[in-house]
């Protein structure tokens, strides 16, 4: 099951509905009029071409957009959380904070599998440009899948952990930690340095990050199918995939990933908890 | 003169490429010492804990003495072993004798049972999950670094340099190594 299923069917259902029978057929003799008056033989036979072009255009759109709809508020029942379409998240994270607009889609929140309080969706994040006449355009526009669970416990010891997948030579997304001071933390793996670039808040206990990657932790990263990253700040854990994942298998593993992770930040956070 | 410049550029391309080669390939030796030493953390970790395991089976099984001889004797020999080769072996004999332990909890209710035991059981799990993958971390540096120790044109450096190949590393208990035969 994907964001695709049922498409075809909505697609369908909306070229076969009274309004866009009633646009093609009357758009069509308005067209083939028009060029009748105009004795214009393109505009008699292109027009009503364009018209049905048009129509079936729109009805894809919308069938597109309805089929994705349906699907996420079908996953989110599954997984028991709550459809909520559209939606802002606090900037808790570097990555929440990204560009200079952004907002979520096909937001589903509540309890998470493991218990844990959060949401999962697609962040979209853009960066706008301003012209020297003042004039706006989005320069760039990015769509990630995010999980993001709350973690409060893990506030007074994690102040930052960055986990990003490599960009490459050409990156398809900037960066988006831009001011934030951070420092780049080695892990041993080479497998796992091939995928990750792993940064840590400057004022973050470096024990804390060793710790919380132990080599499970790290052994499991760097194999992990969806190559996910993941943001901890503030209480908060971020885990992403800087990509629209629009089917189950893979929503499904973005959140059993949040989870293992959640699980392992939670644990360091009980052993920091009982050596105070 | 323009012959002696493509000389010069040429020249100039290979010494590059010489560094850039030569630093590769120490970066990929450094991994793979860096994986061994976080191999080293976690049988440290294990040898540490052998200790508390054995004063707690004593408790219970104090008689049976030479299944915990053999541990102790089995962990002081890991803890001495330098070279990986060694260390394979006698970390293999260790896995073996505290798979004896196991055993011996079998034969003694009281002991599955305790609290200490049971702890000690689920700390010594953990460990040996981390070892587990601190040694995939290891043999896929290995792997990374003996790739391009050999692979044409840098076992040209690898070679004049020695840069020698490393072994990858293995705990295998024989029970392990013997394949289960499977009879309808």
């Amino acid at each position: 099951m994907n964001a695709d299923s049922g498409q075809r069917q909505l697609f369908r259902s909306y070229l076969r509905s009274a309004p866009a029978a009633y646009v093609m057929a009357f758009g069509s003799l308005a067209a083939f009029t028009v060029g009748a008056w105009q004795a214009n033989l393109a505009i008699m036979l292109g027009g009503p071409a364009a018209i049905v072009l048009g129509v079936a255009g729109i009805a894809w759109y919308y069938a597109d957009r309805a089929a994705a709809n349906n699907f996420y508020f079908e996953f989110a029942s599954s997984v028991g959380l709550t459809y909520a379409n559209q939606t802002d998240v606090l900037t808790m994270t570097p990555l929440l904070g990204a560009g200079n607009r952004r907002h979520v889609e096909q937001w589903m929140y509540g309890r998470l599998p493991g218990d844990l309080s959060g949401g999962l969706g697609q962040l979209v994040w853009e960066r706008i440009q301003k012209d020297s006449d003042g004039t706006t355009s989005v320069k760039e526009r990015n769509r990630f899948t995010i999980c993001v669970a709350d973690l409060d416990p893990s506030l007074p010891f994690f102040r930052g952990v960055y986990l990003h997948p490599r960009r490459g030579l050409f990156p398809p997304y900037s960066e988006w930690l831009g001011s934030t001071p951070v420092r780049t933390v080695e892990v041993e793996s080479t497998a796992f340095l091939e995928r990750y670039e792993l940064r840590a808040a400057s004022d973050q206990e470096d024990l804390l990050v060793r710790r919380l990657f132990a080599p499970t932790v790290v052994s499991w990263l760097a194999n992990h199918p969806l190559s996910p990253g993941f943001e901890l700040k503030a209480g908060t854990l971020c885990v992403f995939v800087p990509r629209a994942l629009e089917d189950a298998g893979n929503l499904t593993y973005l959140i059993d990933a949040t989870r293992y992770l959640a699980a392992r930040v939670a644990s360091e956070v009980g052993e920091e908890l009982t050596r105070a | 003169m323009t012959a002696a410049y493509i000389v010069l550029g040429v020249l100039a391309l290979l010494a590059l490429w010489i560094v850039t080669a030569y630093n590769a390939l120490v970066k990929a030796r450094n991994k793979v010492d860096e994986a061994w030493s976080g191999i080293d953390v976690q049988l440290k970790r294990r040898h540490d804990l052998v200790p508390n395991l054995v004063e707690t089976v004593k408790g219970y099984a104090s008689h049976e003495r030479e299944t915990l001889q053999n541990v102790t004797v089995a962990r002081l020999a890991a803890v001495e072993a330098g070279e990986p080769a060694a260390v394979e072996r006698a970390e293999a004999r260790l896995t073996s004798a505290l798979g004896s332990i196991n055993a011996l909890a079998e034969a003694y209710p009281d002991l599955k049972a305790s609290e200490s035991f049971q702890r000690l059981q689920a700390e010594l799990s953990g460990i040996e999950d981390e070892i587990q993958a601190a040694r995939r971390i290891y043999n896929s540096n290995v792997q990374h670094y003996n790739t391009r120790a050999q692979q044409f044109p840098t076992l040209l450096i690898a070679g004049t340099m020695s840069f020698t190949t490393r072994e990858f590393f293995e705990i295998e208990t024989p029970a392990e190594r013997n394949v289960p035969q499977v009879a309808f």
